[in-house]
């Protein structure tokens, strides 16, 4: 299985850790660690999460990019897939 | 609008509601919900008292489907809200845009394990496109504002909206934000389509695979001048049906599992296959390594999550389809295809010549399809039935026929046409379901008798849960199991209960005149059609087969 990292940031919204944590869960990435701090301006949650998968990242990334209180997400490790526009 | 008037949060629901142009909503009250259910009497909105919250969900998604609109339903706190949940996973799956908003016990009583307390919110993460839970009635309106947008916008889907009976209570002097029509949000500029062009340029076998997004887009005409003018051969999946011109002899109808065998073999052969609003669902592309195995492929859709998802595609158009479609739009050079597709169409062409005296189901529905009047909608349940319906039914619009796709629920087809007459009081509705659908949601024949809808119901009724005994008898050595219903009710007697008139048939002869009576008929109405329990259904691909292996009828 490939490790791989995202940075997201997510508004400040009682399921929105529930949901990062769903959707990696169903799509198949095994999440490895997740860190979670409110970010300075009050209004977002700077996250951190290390996954596991056979899966390439991107669709992971595709994903959660389509959640409601997902604002950015950044793919961290080395092995960045192809996204198209 | 401001005003000094303090008003319920109720009351602001209901005209945040009207600002979103909501004329009908489809519900069941309870405790955790009763303020906004005395705020009801104050409103011009009209409610459909369902029989079941499942009923309310699935007549949100037929209204939603047939009309274009955005379907909304309301349930109480527990197992009201949890009742919902099978209709949201089926709008998440198929991408129908609805709003349910459920009470919710008080927010002092939140997470006490209080009567019918249940976490909603947890509940349908994973079934709806978002869900908001109302803590102050100052984030009420804003909420639902967002809610509306989001259901509507890019790829359409469920979203719920749980409100606290004492937010519903609470008192509030809203300045109501003037809100315009709910948009999507979709890009309006043009997308890159220099490499598609290209594909489209060498392509010597092209088919168009047209999928749902095609209605959910508003683009089928769009869809047919790009089929007119380039001449490209197509294929429909079910939620696709009806945006191809059905009288097109080089439509080759549905493809996959119980696709037809023109449709299956001509993708198999294709060097180009251009995915418009489709998904290469496991039911359309049988084993996805030997599907379409010599095409490269473009792929049109609104969700960046589905390209490369499931096939690895050489050109993506993201946006919407009524500005893309036409980018590609051009006459091609492509005879000798369009010739092998046609001949295809014909030499494979549905034979509907059963001997016995008994009723065969694909020639009855292919003469009520004849009978039926322009802009009928035609809902389904799921099973053999269903296949049948989208086999041998012409259908000339996606918002004329409803059927459950992705998640294929068992329960849809009634309350679905409920919401599709609502919505379309003007067209005929039929819904055409199998006996073992029908019970499933059977009690909403209540709601039918209630409002007087003139639905009309084609049970086909072979006694058994036919598409499950189908696979018994083929891959499970014959072995049935908890598939016989030949303990049935008396479906006739059953329909009379709610005063709807029914008739049942048993022979081929009896037919025309039956559907002819039906659809003539002023009100509901229920013909029960009685058929031979070992008929399957045709073509089918087996489990991890290529499509062009395809099980047929034994002459």
């Amino acid at each position: 299985m490939q490790q791989h990292s995202l940075k997201i940031s997510a508004a400040q919204q009682p399921t929105v850790l529930e949901r990062v944590l769903q959707v990696s869960r169903y799509r198949g990435f095994e999440v490895n660690s997740m860190t979670m701090l409110p970010n300075s301006d009050g209004k977002s949650y700077d996250i951190e999460l290390s996954v596991a998968s056979e899966q390439p990242i991107n669709f992971l990334k595709l994903q959660l990019g389509k959640l409601f209180d997902i604002n950015e997400i950044e793919i961290q490790d080395s092995a960045m897939a192809q996204c198209r526009a | 609008m401001t005003t000094n008037k303090s008003i319920t949060g109720s009351a602001l629901m209901f005209e945040v509601l009207k600002q979103h142009d909501v004329q009908h909503v489809f519900g069941y009250p309870g405790g955790a919900i009763m303020p906004i259910y005395d705020a009801l009497c104050d409103t011009d909105i009209s409610h459909f008292l369902c029989r079941h919250e499942q009923g309310a969900a699935f007549s949100a998604i037929g209204y939603a489907r047939a009309s274009g609109r955005i379907g909304v339903c309301f349930a109480t706190s527990g197992p009201g809200a949890t009742n919902l949940i099978t209709g949201l996973a089926d709008a998440m799956a198929d991408s129908i845009p609805v709003v349910a908003i459920t009470g919710q016990v008080s927010t002092k009583a939140m997470g006490t394990d209080a009567f019918q307390e249940v976490d909603i919110v947890g509940l349908s993460l994973a079934c709806t496109k978002h869900c908001f839970q109302v803590r102050n009635v100052d984030e009420l309106a804003s909420i639902l504002h967002q809610a509306f947008e989001l259901a509507a916008s890019g790829r359409q889907g469920p979203v719920l909206v749980d409100i606290p009976k004492d937010i519903q209570l609470a008192m509030i002097s809203p300045a109501l934000e003037v809100v315009g029509k709910t948009t999507k949000k979709v890009s309006k500029v043009p997308a890159n389509v220099g490499k598609a062009l290209a594909l489209l340029n060498q392509a010597k076998m092209p088919i168009a695979y047209v999928g749902g997004g095609v209605g959910m887009a508003g683009a089928v005409a769009e869809l047919r001048a790009f089929l007119s003018t380039t001449g490209i051969p197509s294929v429909a999946t079910l939620k696709g049906l009806g945006a191809c011109d059905a009288d097109d002899s080089h439509y080759l109808g549905m493809l996959g599992m119980h696709g037809t065998k023109a449709a299956n073999l001509a993708v198999q052969e294709c060097d180009l296959l251009i995915a418009i609003g489709a998904r290469f669902d496991d039911r359309v592309t049988g084993k996805l390594a030997e599907f379409a195995p010599n095409a490269k492929v473009i792929h049109f859709d609104i969700d960046s999550a589905e390209v490369d998802k499931r096939r690895l595609v050489d050109a993506a158009i993201m946006g919407d389809l009524k500005i893309n479609l036409p980018a590609l739009t051009m006459p091609l050079s492509i005879e000798p295809w369009r010739k092998k597709c046609h001949q295809m169409h014909d030499d494979f062409a549905w034979n509907y010549n059963a001997p016995s005296k008994g009723i065969y189901a694909p020639a009855l529905l292919n003469q009520l399809s004849d009978k039926l009047p322009k802009n009928s909608v035609v809902t389904t349940d799921v099973g053999q039935h269903q296949m049948w319906s989208a086999q041998h039914m012409s259908f000339d619009d996606p918002a004329n026929f409803l059927t459950s796709g992705g998640l294929g629920t068992m329960g849809f087809g009634l309350p679905a046409a409920i919401g599709a007459q609502v919505s379309r009081p003007n067209d005929c509705v039929v819904a055409v379901s199998g006996d073992g659908s029908f019970m499933m949601n059977v009690q909403e024949l209540s709601t039918i008798k209630r409002f007087q809808l003139p639905v009309k119901i084609v049970l086909i009724d072979n006694a058994k849960l036919g598409m499950v005994r189908q696979w018994q008898d083929l891959f499970f050595n014959g072995r049935l199991s908890e598939t016989d219903l030949s303990d049935n009710p008396d479906f006739v007697m059953l329909a009379n209960a709610f005063d709807i008139k029914s008739k049942l048939i048993t022979d081929k002869q009896e037919v025309s005149k039956a559907l002819d009576e039906m659809l003539a008929h002023q009100g509901p109405y229920l013909l029960q059609v009685k058929i031979d329990a070992k008929e399957n259904v045709w073509p089918l691909v087996p489990p991890e087969k290529a499509n062009n292996e395809m099980l047929e009828q034994s002459t």
